[in-house]
């Protein structure tokens, strides 16, 4: 894996919100060319800090983060045949290649040249949902994420709706973020990242606030994007099933360092439904017990919460 | 629909009340006010209720003072003196605010400066503004641009300090240049900076009168229902505070509509499309 060349990745990476206390304890990650990674570990262990010093939203107190120089489009697919992607995915893949012409072709105007830096753009999701802006609409803050990416008025309008669609916003389209359920939120900041072409996912608990039906729709959605396009993602969640159910690499987060690292070598689509299965099993036990041994429940109230986990798996 | 009507018709007729107690209070019955201002003993001896001018003498002495020229004449300068003051404010205000933000030392240098000049009321430094600046219009548009300087800047860090710390680097990840990202963030606290500027305007024309009041010769509203006073000319003072009273809400009200203008603009410019702005009578989705 080491040799394999990386999207992101971090050397020794510590951080502290002030001198005497220490969040990232020297955290070493490399996330493997095209893979989706989560970051999996309890509440208040960092991870969403590591999110923010890869972003670049924290500067790091020491240590190194590499971002590889691969510029290629990610909308490049991997896949002749389509038969198994779901047509929303068909769809976004489209509208994406047609913003890449947008971005090679775009003429910039004096607007333009004072908004917009044509930078590739990427979008932390944050867990707050605080990426929606509170004084734009739902649409407007789909407008707000592409407009540096594209200037082409139609375009943008037709982007807009199919994320609208995906998510299965468009009646709350009008409204503001203040006047949407948690779950509709999350799912306009999904649909944010999403809208720019992203050469990296970065989410803090997508699923976080979904039921279950938005959440493993929205699960099978990155799995029919990712099965037909390069789409590189680090995800941050201490849910066990988006885990297995997206990651091509999980790191096991303790007390800001990465503890151990697991490839998920199952191949794709994955199923809810075979989450109890064998090919699951072990890495699924392994998870469980790592969050109720960090969440430093001991004795036996700390064995009855992993027995009845474990239960919930064997059965 | 009943209610619609009760609620819109409520304030005229209260006011239309009140007017006329006032008219009768102050046209028939100035000895019964001396009656009860005795009988309660509160501050003999009584006032003069001369000064009490009923509507209908207001009314009447209007139409002169607007022919004179006097009365437009005072408002215009006035509307000046505020304006002039709360613009320059602005100017200086929001990057100061703004420095006050991005800046640890300016932070930690001036702004327990600003805190503690806030603390100072304005008008006990009109007499060193009145020798620093002389008794013409210079001295009045001081004062003001003090009072709304400060409740300017302190709004606006308030502001712009309490917004989330990662937004600037989201929208700056997603492309948008430097001066995109501040305007994106003066967007976000748009109402914050709206109620700044309701500060600052309010400020700006109450020093604004009080220092064409007092010791300035800039003439205004201020020195206008002084001259009232002086020339025992009472219904002058009462059309002096009247005109005062709707200055500000004509104010008010074109800064609401700036306010909008502005916001409604500034999305425009930086979304690149057109903004559909809700209505305001609204059609809600059931």
């Amino acid at each position: 894996m080491e040799s394999e060349r990386c999207v992101v990745s971090c050397k020794n990476l510590e951080f502290g919100y002030n001198p005497e206390t220490r969040v990232l304890k020297g955290v070493n990650l490399i996330l493997p060319e095209g893979a989706l990674g989560v970051i999996f570990g309890k509440s208040g262990d960092g991870k969403t800090t590591l999110l923010k010093c890869l972003m670049g939203y924290l500067t790091p107190t020491s240590g190194m983060i590499e971002w590889s120089a691969k510029e290629d489009d990610p909308t490049a697919t991997q896949t002749d045949d389509w038969s198994g992607v779901g047509d929303r995915a068909i769809q976004l893949i489209g509208v994406w290649r047609e913003l890449s012409k947008q971005k090679t072709n775009r003429r910039m105007g004096l607007r333009r040249r004072l908004l917009y830096t044509g930078r590739n753009p990427s979008l932390m999701v944050f867990a707050d949902s605080s990426n929606a802006l509170p004084q734009l609409t739902a649409e407007e803050n789909l407008r707000m994420a592409l407009a540096p990416v594209c200037a082409d008025v139609t375009l943008r309008e037709r982007a807009i709706s199919l994320l609208l669609e995906i998510t299965d916003l468009e009646k709350v389209r009008s409204q503001k973020p203040q006047q949407l359920s948690t779950g509709q939120l999350r799912r306009l900041c999904l649909a944010q990242s999403l809208a720019v072409n992203p050469r990296l996912l970065v989410w803090d608990e997508p699923t976080g606030g979904l039921d279950s039906a938005t959440k493993y729709e929205l699960i099978r959605f990155i799995q029919d994007l990712r099965s037909a396009v390069r789409l590189p993602g680090i995800i941050v969640t201490h849910d066990v099933e988006t885990a297995l159910l997206l990651a091509d690499v999980i790191f096991l987060f303790d007390d800001g360092r990465i503890a151990k690292t697991r490839s998920v070598d199952i191949p794709f689509p994955r199923s809810p439904q075979d989450l109890d299965g064998p090919g699951y099993r072990p890495l699924r036990v392994e998870m469980i017990r790592f969050l109720a041994s960090e969440s430093g429940v001991t004795g036996q109230a700390g064995a009855t919460i992993e027995t009845s986990e474990m239960r919930k798996v064997s059965t | 629909m009943i209610d619609r009507k009760s609620k819109y018709l409520g304030t005229p007729l209260f006011l239309l009340a009140i007017l006329i107690i006032w008219q009768a209070v102050a046209f028939g019955h100035r000895p019964l006010l001396e009656v009860i201002w005795g009988a309660m003993a509160l501050a003999p001896p009584a006032p003069d209720w001369k000064f009490l001018s009923s509507p209908l003498e207001i009314l009447a002495a209007t139409p002169q003072e607007l022919k004179d020229g006097a009365l437009t004449q005072a408002l215009g300068r006035t509307t000046a003196h505020c304006l002039i003051a709360f613009i320059i404010a602005w100017i200086v205000g929001l990057p100061l605010a703004r420095a006050l933000v991005s800046s640890r030392l300016w932070r930690h240098t001036l702004l327990p400066v600003v805190h503690g000049l806030s603390g100072i009321p304005p008008v006990t430094l009109l007499p060193l503004l009145l020798i620093a600046f002389g008794l013409d219009s210079g001295s009045v548009i001081a004062l003001a641009i003090f009072g709304a300087l400060l409740s300017i800047t302190l709004v606006c860090y308030e502001a712009q300090a309490h917004l989330n710390s990662d937004f600037g680097g989201m929208i700056a990840n997603l492309g948008y240049s430097r001066l995109a990202v501040w305007l994106w963030e003066l967007s976000a606290v748009s109402g914050e900076l709206h109620t700044a500027a309701r500060e600052g305007l309010r400020w700006s024309l109450i020093l604004s009168v009080v220092g064409e009041m007092h010791g300035s010769v800039a003439g205004g509203l201020g020195a206008y229902v002084d001259s009232g006073r002086l020339n025992q000319n009472y219904a002058v003072v009462y059309i002096g505070v009247i005109a005062c009273g709707a200055l500000s809400a004509a104010l008010k009200v074109a800064l609401d509509w700036a306010a909008y203008s502005i916001h409604t603009l500034l999305k425009r410019f930086l979304l690149g499309a057109p903004f559909h702005s809700p209505s305001i009578i609204g059609t809600s989705t059931v």
